[in-house]
């Protein structure tokens, strides 16, 4: 993947800026070392390494300002990172930018019961808001399946999504207020602490969410809080083929059942899966759906009725509904072990993270197949197959010479083969550096270019996590003469890539 | 995660199943959720992903580890909860066990460093020397102002109680079970527990009687090896471990024989369980080995093999069981304990992010002050948060950081048992239980 | 309400059409008036512009695909159209649009779904379902130098790139001018019933909701409205028809007085009133005021807006969070700092004033919508300048062109 060429002019100041950030976060807290920078070689695909040219860890949003003007003033670009559990490299480092780690933000600063929201800094892991809320029989909704150490602020950058989502939606849904810190230092207030705090307002905070931290860092947020379900029962339904899993998907959607979270499973996890928990699995079956359903009991068992017509109806071979929470957590496991399983199977697995129209799963599926036999890679398939959101898993050696660069290609084919079909090339992971060149697939030129002039308004020195999510900069300077000469001009030097 | 060892460093095994370790971690990063160093420091380096990163770098780039490796590496407690969690699997025990051999082998600290690692090896593990130098400590703590670091730290853990006396179960011999022989075990007496405490022996050693079980505490074992261990430093720590497994099958392969070794400290425990693992390359001990990690239990799986007899009064009392590291991620026993407090009628209190380490691990809080502080300081108020009117651990090194801080009775696990079943009331709980 | 002199229509049948006029305009440095079918033309601050482009003519339904839960059409396809389309299918618009264009004189039938986006209002549901840009897929677009573009797409989960649907949806045309949306629709609940209670005092009320919104029920109304002399609790139960009674059952147990049951038809009719605010009973003439206030301090901000003499009747909805309230014509005719003093006091309670309906004069004098902080308000003038280079879009629709302030 290839990153901006780095500043080598930058790069030999090396010392004197971390001196210069020492004075603002403290002696300890500026990583120089080159033993030290190189953990934070890469997030949580491995694939793409930097070393940063320093790695700096602030404790508040006043240090993050004097943090980001300090850079700007000199030129130096910045990379924000939470946990660094990106999985499309979104805080993967540059060699001439500052790694600046929100991880000491870890607050919770309000919980406010009665309005039904938190407000906490941006490097509280998720799940520390639902325990938080728990004892007031509150959540945090959004579930992704890193929400164990993933922060919130990365969570925002990448507007996560997760099993619940489905039903709940993702983390933009549940974002009613944002502090966050621009590249010229200035910090910016949006919304508030209740719902619809920013109705009637430019909706910046829509725009920040998924910007993959390239418009601004952001340091606190306040988000919605939900009542935990009265009840949750999930169904694992086992069908004899592909197909039938996936009539039975959509046979669920077209009734008008929004489950609480829809997945899906192939053969090949389920072996997996199977002989990592040292147990059997039944050779008929070719596909496994989870369908969790949730609300009252009486509710739960009217949607329990109606969906297990609709999978006898697509062909299921096998229902089970749990009726314990063990029983719950026991059917859900294989679920969460799946990639873990998978990761046991083979040397190394590359996934990727595509959405199509949930009445395409059939024709994904084939043409995974298909690329399967082209590359001579196996791969396996775990997905949400309720909102039509793929994450093919591709088995490779990373050790063998080129295995690594014909995973990708497989990927790349499958995510182009998505937008082909309809859909996207990322459904939550984001674009990061992991999809960068395939924008063009998704978007033309006049679309990247709309979405690109963003960076003049709010970085325009381009200089916050820059290589990512777009295969070229934007140049600003350019835009900028373009507007200087604003009404006479007629179009004839709108920049173009 | 790739890596790309070189096949002359693959050459020593310990590297090689280092470098398969370390390709198992898909550096997903869930392990930093649950790794108190990192809940403390925030950095990257002080966490398992870090970690492993590290010791990528070090075995990849062989030599001499550099300065800020080695202070990482040593940051970390061993606590094992990053083990526990990981969804990949990776053996972070066995990595970072062989990362601090290496780092004991081809790292030179500085002199001072070096000199108090020793000290605390030879102190830890004789507990004849560690009773001396307890004595010696009590007489320098009105100088601990002047002290800052490690030797602040030592001298903070000296008990200010005056030291039990030795006790006389902790020598070699053998004490009959009560009422006809079910069982028979041979007992690890510990080194610092027999001097910190010897009611927790005495009190294992009743509720095993009690309960038909002979106990052998063998000649020829002791310190099951793991403040050497701890420090990267097989060759203080293999002759103890030999010893031990040379005693235990002694007695395992007499007349009598031996159903099981147990362990009633979690954090001995689980260096025992891993012997296998230490010496499965020395063709002359690896069967042995093997043989005694199979058979060491910890004395609450035993109990909970066994069953409790009902307990002869009941004291009802809140118990917060704390669970130590060596016990829930090292040996992933997290039921039992509970179970059996249960039975013998205490009410159960589980303590608020019961997988965070409390800071004791082995030597830290003595080599590692400030982390240790701040974790003991997390852990008493989750403690005192729950409202309990005792605590108990299975683990002498909890017990030693937390006891003076939790403003309640702290007593080992098996003391309750004990009581319960008809032993005599622990020291400071007389009040509790009219 | 309409700007003095009246401008110029220019309704295009298509996109591309569209996309001509703007690069026209742009051309010329011309402002243009961007709307739907005009219905609510009077929300937001008035437009000084010669042409007025109407997405009206747009009307083209593009797909629509119930089992994908996803439909896409032209901006000026009448909401109307488009609710019975999904209606058809047992599908709904889960944010509850309100119309408003009644308020306005406008034709509520004529309302268009573009309005909708662009103004980005949404109903009683919005806060347990979302809001407008909660159920906006993507967008097809005219910036402000006539360049058509396309943003987001049509599944439900996507995070490619920059969420330009989000940020063009409440930007009341002023970044660019929506030709085509794609939106997620749901299946309509089976069932519905709404109970109406005595209310106990505001700040009792707002508790009582506080208590039962944070319990898993499927409460999807919850507004506090004047009923005869006094005013009422409404809470709208929606599930299937035997979850809303599992529902109702549970409510019963927290404290409530009795009530009254509203069935389905009953109950539809009464939250499309809560929703178009004719429970407020408004005289023509009269200002209407949208507040965003924490549900928290509406009870003490309606004290503080009736003692000051400054409204006249009000209601509250999403729990609290959103009130709307009437400010008598012949009040703020005797009283010209009547906006400011209301304003002053919502934000007092943490809360933002936007002025729905004012005549227009008071609306150019004070801004519908209250300015932002400063930091926030350059950064949205930078943000729609990027959009729209030299300002034609709907110049000072939501913030005020100011002498010496920057045109956004």
């Amino acid at each position: 993947m290839r990153m901006p060429d780095p500043d080598r002019g930058i790069m030999a100041r090396r010392g004197e800026l971390a001196a210069r950030l020492r004075r603002i976060v403290g002696a300890q807290w500026v990583l120089d070392d080159e033993a030290e920078r190189r953990p934070y070689r890469c997030d949580g695909i491995t694939a793409y390494q930097a070393t940063p040219l320093l790695v700096v860890l602030p404790a508040s949003t006043a240090e993050i300002q004097a943090v980001l003007a300090l850079c700007r003033e000199q030129g130096v670009k910045v990379v924000p990172r939470g946990s660094g559990t990106s999985l499309s490299g979104g805080a993967l480092p540059l060699e001439d930018g500052v790694l600046l780690v929100t991880s000491r933000l870890c607050a919770i600063v309000a919980m406010d019961v009665e309005n039904r929201v938190a407000r906490v800094q941006c490097g509280v892991p998720n799940i520390r808001i639902s325990e938080a809320a728990r004892p007031f029989g509150l959540c945090y909704m959004p579930d992704p399946s890193s929400q164990m150490i993933s922060t919130i602020g990365g969570n925002v950058a990448e507007n996560s999504g997760g099993v619940h989502c489905l039903k709940y939606g993702m983390t933009s849904n549940h974002v009613v207020g944002l502090e966050a810190v621009l590249m010229s230092g200035e910090v910016i207030r949006l919304g508030g602490a209740f719902q619809g705090a920013a109705d009637g307002e430019l909706d910046l905070i829509g725009l920040l969410t998924g910007s993959e931290g390239l418009l601004a860092v952001v340091t606190e947020i306040t988000v919605r809080l939900v009542p935990l379900p009265e009840a949750a029962r999930v169904m694992s339904m086992g069908f004899a083929s592909v197909e039938d899993a996936c009539r039975c998907v959509g046979a669920i959607i077209g009734a008008g059942i929004i489950p609480a979270g829809l997945e899906f499973m192939d053969r090949k996890v389920l072996n997996a899966v199977a002989s990592l928990l040292r147990e059997e699995h039944d050779p008929r079956t070719a596909a496994l759906l989870l369908c969790e359903l949730d609300g009252t009991a009486a509710e739960i068992d009217a949607l329990i009725d109606r969906v297990r017509g609709l999978a006898d109806q697509a062909g299921a071979i096998d229902i089970r509904t749990s009726r314990t929470e063990e029983e719950r957590e026991r059917i859900w496991r294989s679920r969460k072990l799946a990639f873990s399983a998978i990761g046991k199977m083979c040397k190394d697995y590359y996934c990727t993270d595509g959405t199509i129209p949930r009445n395409r799963l059939p024709d994904i599926l084939d043409r995974m197949a298909e690329l399967s036999r082209t590359y001579g890679l196996d791969y396996a398939n775990c997905f949400h197959a309720g909102d039509g959101n793929l994450h093919p898993i591709i088995m490779y050696d990373a050790a063998r010479p080129g295995d690594l660069d014909k995973a990708e290609a497989f990927g790349a084919d499958v995510l182009r083969a998505c937008v082909d079909m309809g859909g996207v090339l990322s459904g939550e992971h984001g674009v990061g550096v992991e999809k960068r060149d395939l924008m063009t697939h998704q978007f033309a030129p006049a679309d990247l270019r709309q979405q690109q002039v963003l960076k003049c308004a709010f970085d325009p020195g381009e200089l916050l996590n820059p290589g990512k999510v777009f295969p070229t900069p934007c140049r600003c300077a350019e835009f900028g003469r373009m507007h200087v000469r604003g009404g006479e001009m007629r179009f004839p030097d709108i920049p173009r890539f | 995660m790739l890596n790309t060892i070189s096949p002359a460093a693959k050459a020593d095994p310990n590297v090689a199943l280092a470098g398969e370790i370390i390709g198992a971690c898909v550096h997903c990063g869930i392990c930093l959720s649950h790794c108190p160093t990192y809940q403390v420091r925030h950095d990257e380096n002080d966490s398992p992903r870090g970690r492993i990163f590290l010791m990528k770098e070090m075995y990849e780039r062989g030599g001499s580890p550099d300065v800020r490796t080695v202070e990482h590496l040593d940051r970390c407690l061993t606590c094992l909860a990053c083990e526990a969690i990981c969804p990949s699997g990776v053996e972070y025990s066995k990595l970072i066990g062989h990362g601090r051999e290496h780092v004991a082998a081809h790292y030179r600290r500085p002199p001072a460093q070096a000199a108090l690692r020793r000290i605390l090896v030879t102190l830890l593990s004789r507990p004849r020397l560690f009773r001396m130098g307890l004595a010696a400590g009590r007489v320098g703590r009105p100088f601990r102002a002047l002290l800052s670091g490690p030797l602040r730290a030592m001298l903070d853990m000296v008990p200010t109680a005056p030291l039990p006396a030795p006790s006389p179960v902790d020598r070699p011999q053998i004490f009959p079970a009560e009422g006809g022989r079910r069982m028979r075990v041979a007992l690890l007496a510990g080194c610092v527990q027999t001097v910190l405490d010897s009611a927790i022996n005495e009190a294992t050693i009743r509720l095993l009687r009690r309960h038909g079980v002979e106990i052998v505490v063998a000649a020829g074992a002791g310190c099951c090896g793991a403040p050497a261990e701890h420090m990267g430093d097989s060759a203080q720590a293999l002759p103890l471990v030999k010893a031990n497994i040379a005693a235990w099958l002694r007695e395992a392969d007499g007349p009598d024989g031996l159903d099981a070794v147990v362990v009633n400290a979690s954090g001995c425990g689980t260096s025992v369980k891993a012997y296998g693992h230490a010496l499965r390359l020395d063709p002359a001990w690896a069967a042995r080995a093997a043989r005694i990690s199979a058979m060491t239990v910890d004395i609450s799986e035993l109990m909970d093999r066994i069953g409790l007899r009902p307990p002869v009064i009941r004291p009802g009392l809140r118990v917060a069981y704390h669970a130590a590291c060596s016990m829930q991620h090292g040996q992933r026993i997290t039921r039992q304990p509970r179970a059996l407090l249960a039975a013998a009628g205490f009410t159960v209190l589980d303590i608020p992010d019961g997988y965070m380490c409390c800071g004791s691990a082995g030597t830290y809080n003595l080599l590692q002050p400030v982390i240790a502080g701040e974790l003991k300081q997390r852990k008493v108020a989750a403690i005192r948060m729950v409202g309990a009117q005792v605590a108990a651990s299975g683990n002498i090194g909890c017990m030693t950081q937390l006891a003076d801080a939790v403003g309640i009775p702290f007593v080992h696990t098996v003391q309750l048992l004990d009581w319960a079943t008809g032993g005599p009331c622990p020291a400071g709980l007389e009040g509790c239980f009219a | 309400m309409t700007p003095s002199s009246d401008p110029v229509v220019c309704r295009p049948a298509c996109a591309d059409d569209v996309a001509d006029v703007v690069r026209a305009a742009c051309s010329k440095g011309q402002a243009l008036e961007v709307a739907g079918n005009g219905t609510r033309r009077g929300l937001g601050n008035p437009v000084a512009a010669a042409v007025r482009l109407e997405l009206g003519g747009l009307d083209r339904v593009h797909f629509y695909e119930p089992d994908d839960l996803v439909i896409r059409v032209d901006a000026g396809v009448p909401l109307a159209e488009v609710e019975r389309m999904l209606a058809g299918q047992g599908q709904y618009l889960p944010f509850e649009p309100p119309r408003h264009a009644a308020l306005y004189g406008g034709d509520p039938a004529r309302a268009t779904i573009g309005g909708a986006v662009a103004t980005g209002l949404s109903g009683p549901r919005r806060f347990q379902v979302g809001a407008a840009r909660d159920f906006v897929l993507g967008v097809d677009g005219v910036n402000g130098q006539g360049e058509a573009f396309v943003a987001g797409g049509r599944t439900m989960k996507n995070v490619t790139g920059y969420d330009l649907s989000k940020l063009l949806c409440g930007s009341f045309g002023t970044m660019a001018v929506l030709t085509t949306l794609t939106l997620k629709v749901l299946p309509a609940p089976e069932a519905e019933r709404t109970m109406l209670f005595p209310s106990a005092g505001l700040a009792g009320d707002i508790a009582a909701l506080a208590a039962i919104l944070s319990r898993p029920l499927a409460v999807t109304g919850a507004a506090i409205v004047p009923d005869g002399d006094g005013m009422a609790v409404a809470l709208r139960l929606e599930s299937s028809a035997p979850g809303v009674a599992d529902h109702a059952a549970r409510l019963d147990g927290t404290g409530l007085p009795p009530g009254r049951v509203l069935a389905a038809e009953e109950s539809r009719a009464f939250w499309a009133r809560v929703r178009e605010l004719e429970a407020l009973g408004a005289g023509d003439d009269d200002v209407l005021w949208r507040i965003h206030q924490p549900a928290t301090r509406a009870a003490a901000l309606a004290d503080s807006l009736r003692q000051a003499g400054l409204v006249s009747s009000l209601m509250l909805d999403w729990g609290g969070a959103l009130m709307f309230c009437v400010t008598p014509a012949i009040v703020l005719a005797g009283l010209d700092t009547a906006v400011p003093r209301l304003r002053a006091l919502a934000a007092g309670a943490g809360g933002r004033a936007i002025l729905l309906r004012a005549p227009d004069g008071i609306r150019a004098a004070h801004g519908a919508f209250p300015a932002p902080e400063p930091t926030v308000r350059a950064l949205a003038a930078r943000t729609r300048r990027v959009f729209d280079p030299v300002g034609i879009l709907n110049p000072g629709r939501m913030t005020l062109v100011r002498e010496g302030a920057e045109a956004c």
